[in-house]
């Protein structure tokens, strides 16, 4: 690797794996037939090394919010503009801009992120204090710069997985100390976390936590510390909370215990949503025949699309949206066990416990198992930014993917020197490196 | 586990526990979504919402003409302006536009759109083309709401028959009160239902009737150009002008002081709005003779020939009749009650009458009961009869000369127009046609009753032509040249709770031409004038110079012309 100038993050007890750059021709491997896949792989070019599954399951996401956002848009749409199509084209360019980033962002090393972590955080953190200075209020919170197009709290969740899985992996097993690991953490994601509840915005400031958590947790935390650490943090949000830090979310809470013993005594939004979750039955009234989508939900496009799901298409949709959700979380947990770096595991790990995470945050507010937030279901809501930052996330998913894919063909993993990482899945036994740096002693990526 | 592991083996072997509880949280609520198909009815139905809303389609008021088709009543659409400032990004430039547009201070309007508050009025009433200009502006942050509003492009004229409509949407007064149901049409209570596929058949409203008044407009600006001149040369506090057909009822103008301006009527005290012509009661004074003799003769108690001695002063009922003059005026036939307004010949005639003649000739002219006249607000005045405990013997006396008994003036106006449409009583009216939708429903001159026969009608008529004609007359400055007008003037002193007021009159004018065919009748009454003693002084001139200039307007021949023409027809014809 070549010295850019910004900050990066060194390993301190592995080497790298040397970085496929050129496709070259492939050999053989023991696992793989030299004379049926090479011809194949070199005649269907660079889309084939893209992860099929993946993309299947992001593409039903995608078709089944192509219907849905359709669905929901079309009276808006004729009401505002005249013209019943207008929400939906903007919402299929935006999907398409997300699509296009997504494959950027593939054909991308993702390991450029990894340098560029420290800066982005930057960037973000300098964002979020820029909102809190000069951010435009709606609603009575400051969440948006320039006219409400941008959003650092958005762009936080998605920078502190980048920034997480970079530092995570450079930490190493001094992870479980208390001071390289638990605190520097804490401080980290609570400067991040906290800028964003002072917006305020607690469901994005929710989404940090829980998912740089689970990362620290999957890094190799120790689990005392963690438990430690969420308790207190957990008991003094309540207390907090319950103490009125934060009225508005005081009321949601009080709104929910209530709603939690007696639907009928419920915050509108959950109970419109149940009464279209009822109204749809096993099998839904049928694409587009929602009656809860024209003025009882609230958002129906965006925070309450998911109840739209339901009324429409039925338990059996929602069921299956859901299990799409639990495929991609399992397709993206292999992605990271087949990485060949920690990074690469921990970056694909992070994106895929974030979108985890953000749609079971919408669908438990739906369902009414958690006080109603401002949060959306991915890949299927209307709203651009969103859209494209979670593709440009599957992206770098692919990346991975991709990168470890290319590995496997280019050296056969039993002869793999540098090789800490077990692919195979038939060994278990782990592969232990103790080579020390080896950063000095080869690997300088060739034309990277 | 060693403290060996690497970051690997710990992340392979924490993962499942991830997956696992991700997996456990999306069957979790997946559980839930099932959940909910297995709820209580009775809970199910309580969520139940209701898609449909009750919503009122007002509808467009109807519009008011003249008789001529002149707009005097209309809808037309303000605009009021808020803004929101918090979705406003450049708010000096906004502040600067809108002021200029708005025509208001720069620095306060920019001081509200920069306020804290979600919604600011911006201003509450501009009008539709200023309102579009600053659509026009095509400012996401602006809210804009148009405001349906009544407007009299007319202005204060005819003010009080038209009324006004209120900001609960109501007519009020005159024409807009009394037609209230027809012009606002049917407000139609239509449940609408948030499902767009679901149209409700029928969207538009039953719009209001139009309605064409029998007023003209060019004749109403004629009377209360001259009531107003009135008003100012004589220093009367208040007064009426009304013309009439009296052959149809149909009213052709009306007009009273003070008046007001229903663009703005909030302006004026509430008793403004009222319409004096319609609503002050008032006592008659000597008009009412002429009501007395017309009923003596009709009733034959008299012939046009009797006389009687006018020895200055009758006692009736305990009270002590007097002539205006205080003198005795002799041997006196009954063209000279009229002519010189004798009180004690008309005291004379109504006790020869006595009271069951007497009151049932009055009722028959409808006094004492309302006109029916389509106007919101009317009065009835007041006549006490035998058996009502306020009357007394001598109510029969003072009553035949127009004291003890209140009217209105369109009610006093009604009764000598049946002397003028030959015995017959016309209701009063100021509609020709209403139009509701397709349907043009013309109004017909609704006849009430027979006051007085025709012959009795025809010869009193010819004494009140002697009222105006007599060359030594009192009310000779009435006379129109070149027609015969039939009138008489009332002088009548304003009753107070302590007796009459001093120095304090009301003087009338009713009157009527051509004589032998008329074709407008005419009142005038003044409160309180101060430029002269009496009516015949302060008001017959002021009859004159209108009755000039309405029988131009009115395109009425004078009567050598009509005569002629009508002597050829009958050559021609034959």
């Amino acid at each position: 690797m070549t010295d850019q100038g910004t900050p990066q993050f060194v390993d301190q007890d592995v080497n790298l794996p040397p970085e496929p750059v050129i496709r070259s021709t492939p050999r053989s491997t023991p696992r793989v037939a030299a004379v049926e896949t090479v011809p194949a792989e070199a005649r269907r070019g660079w889309l084939a090394s893209l992860d099929t599954y993946l993309l299947v399951v992001i593409g039903s996401l995608l078709a089944i919010s192509l219907l849905m956002v359709y669905s929901t848009t079309f009276d808006w749409s004729y009401q505002v503009y005249g013209d019943e199509l207008v929400k939906f084209i903007e919402h299929v360019r935006n999907t398409g801009i997300g699509l296009i980033v997504m494959l950027l962002l593939a054909f991308i090393n993702y390991r450029l992120w990894r340098r560029l972590a420290v800066l982005l955080l930057l960037v973000t953190i300098g964002a979020l204090i820029a909102v809190l200075l000069f951010g435009d209020d709606t609603f009575g919170a400051r969440r948006a710069l320039i006219n409400g197009s941008l959003q650092p709290g958005e762009l936080a969740e998605y920078v502190i997985v980048i920034y997480m899985a970079a530092w995570l992996s450079s930490r190493r097993t001094q992870i479980r100390s208390i001071t390289y690991g638990l605190l520097p953490f804490a401080v980290l994601v609570g400067i991040v976390g906290g800028l964003v509840m002072l917006q305020p915005d607690l469901s994005t400031a929710a989404t940090i936590f829980v998912v740089s958590a689970i990362m620290f947790f999957l890094a190799g935390a120790d689990i005392i510390q963690l438990a430690a650490v969420g308790a207190t943090v957990g008991g003094v949000g309540i207390v907090w909370i319950s103490g009125g830090g934060l009225s508005y979310a005081q009321d949601r809470w009080q709104s929910f215990l209530s709603g939690s013993a007696d639907l009928t005594q419920a915050s509108y939004q959950v109970q419109q949503a149940v009464q279209a979750f009822i109204s749809g039955g096993w099998t839904g009234r049928g694409l587009g025949q929602s009656l809860q989508k024209f003025q009882n939900l609230p958002a129906p496009h965006t925070d309450s699309i998911f109840a739209v799901i339901g009324e429409e298409l039925g338990v059996l949709g929602a069921g299956f949206v859901i299990a799409l959700y639990v495929a991609l979380v399992i397709r993206g947990f292999q992605i990271a066990r087949r990485s060949s770096d920690p990074f690469g595991a921990l970056l694909v790990s992070g994106i895929t416990i974030w979108i985890a995470v953000k749609a079971l945050l919408n669908i438990a507010v739906m369902t009414g198992v958690m006080p109603p937030t401002g949060a959306t279901l991915p890949f299927i809501s209307f709203g651009g930014s969103s859209l494209v930052v979670l593709l440009s996330g599957v992206g770098m998913m692919l990346s991975v993917a991709r990168l470890s894919e290319q590995q496997k063909f280019k050296r056969p993993e039993r002869s793999m020197p540098s090789a800490y990482y077990d692919r195979s899945g038939r060994e278990r036994r782990p592969r232990v490196s103790r080579t020390g740096n080896r950063r000095s002693s080869n690997h300088t990526a060739p034309g990277h | 586990m060693q403290a060996a592991q690497t970051q690997q083996e710990i992340f392979n072997r924490r993962l499942p526990i991830v997956i696992i509880g991700m997996i456990v949280a999306s069957g979790y609520l997946l559980l839930q979504l099932v959940g909910f198909q297995a709820i209580a009815p009775e809970v199910a139905n309580e969520l139940r919402p209701n898609y449909n809303r009750n919503i009122r389609l007002a509808a467009a008021r109807g519009i008011i003409y003249d008789h001529s088709g002149q707009r005097l009543a209309e809808n037309t659409v303000e605009y009021r302006i808020g803004i929101s400032p918090n979705l406003v990004s450049d708010k000096r430039r906004v502040a600067t536009q809108l002021a200029a547009i708005l025509r208001l201070d720069e620095l306060a309007t920019y001081e509200k759109i920069n306020s804290a508050e979600p919604w600011v009025l911006l201003t509450p009433r501009v009008s539709a083309e200023i309102g579009q200009q600053v659509e026009a502006l095509d400012l996401q942050a602006i809210d804009i709401e148009k405001i349906p509003r009544r407007s009299y492009p007319q202005g204060t004229l005819a003010a009080q028959i038209i009324g006004f409509v209120g900001g609960d949407l109501q007519g009020y007064y005159g024409i807009e009160g009394y037609y209230q149901d027809q012009l606002t049409g049917r407000i139609r209570e239509e449940v609408v239902s948030d499902i767009p596929f679901d149209l409700p058949d029928d969207q538009t409203p039953d719009e209001g009737s139009n309605i064409y008044l029998t007023l003209d407009r060019d004749i109403q600006y004629l009377i209360e150009s001259e009531l107003a001149l009135a008003i100012a040369e004589t220093g009367a506090t208040g007064g009426t002008y009304i013309v009439m057909n009296p052959r149809t009822g149909d009213i052709l103008a009306m007009a009273s002081w003070p008046s007001f301006d229903p663009n703005a009527y909030a302006n004026v005290e509430a008793n403004v709005w009222r319409n004096p012509a319609i609503s002050d009661e008032y006592e008659p004074g000597s008009v009412m003779k002429v009501l007395t003799v017309a009923g003596a003769l009709d009733r034959e108690v008299i012939t046009p020939d009797f006389t009687y001695v006018d020895q200055g002063e009758l006692a009736v009922g305990g009270i002590v009749v007097k002539n205006w003059d205080l003198r005795a005026h002799g041997v006196v036939d009954v063209r000279g009650i009229l002519v010189d307004s004798l009180n004690v010949g008309a005291a004379t005639v109504s006790l020869k009458m006595g009271h069951e003649a007497f009151y049932a000739a009055m009722d028959a002219f409808g006094i004492g009961r309302p006109t029916r006249v389509n106007l919101e607000g009317e009065a009835s005045g007041t006549m006490y009869i035998p058996g009502d405990p306020e009357w007394s013997e001598s109510n029969l006396g003072t009553n035949s000369f127009g004291q003890g008994v209140t009217v209105t003036p369109l009610q006093m106006l009604a009764a000598v127009s049946a002397i003028a449409n030959d015995g017959l009583m016309m209701q009063p009216n100021l509609v020709a046609r209403v139009i509701d939708g397709d349907r043009v429903i013309e109004s017909q001159p609704t006849f009430l009753r027979r006051a007085i026969s025709p012959e009795a009608a025809h010869i009193v008529t010819d004494m009140m032509v002697s009222v105006i004609n007599d060359n030594d007359s009192l009310d000779n400055g009435a006379g129109v040249p070149g027609y015969t007008v039939a009138g008489k003037t009332g002088t009548a002193e304003i009753p107070s709770p302590i007796g009459y007021e001093s120095n304090a009159w009301i003087m009338t004018f009713v009157g009527f031409l051509p004589a032998d065919d008329p074709q407008v009748a005419i009142l005038i009454k003044l409160d309180r004038p101060t430029t002269g003693r009496w009516a015949s002084q302060v008001v017959a001139p002021r009859f004159r110079r209108l009755a000039e200039r309405l029988v131009v307007m009115m395109e009425i021949p004078p009567d050598d012309v009509r005569h002629a023409l009508e002597a050829n027809a009958g050559v021609v014809g034959g």
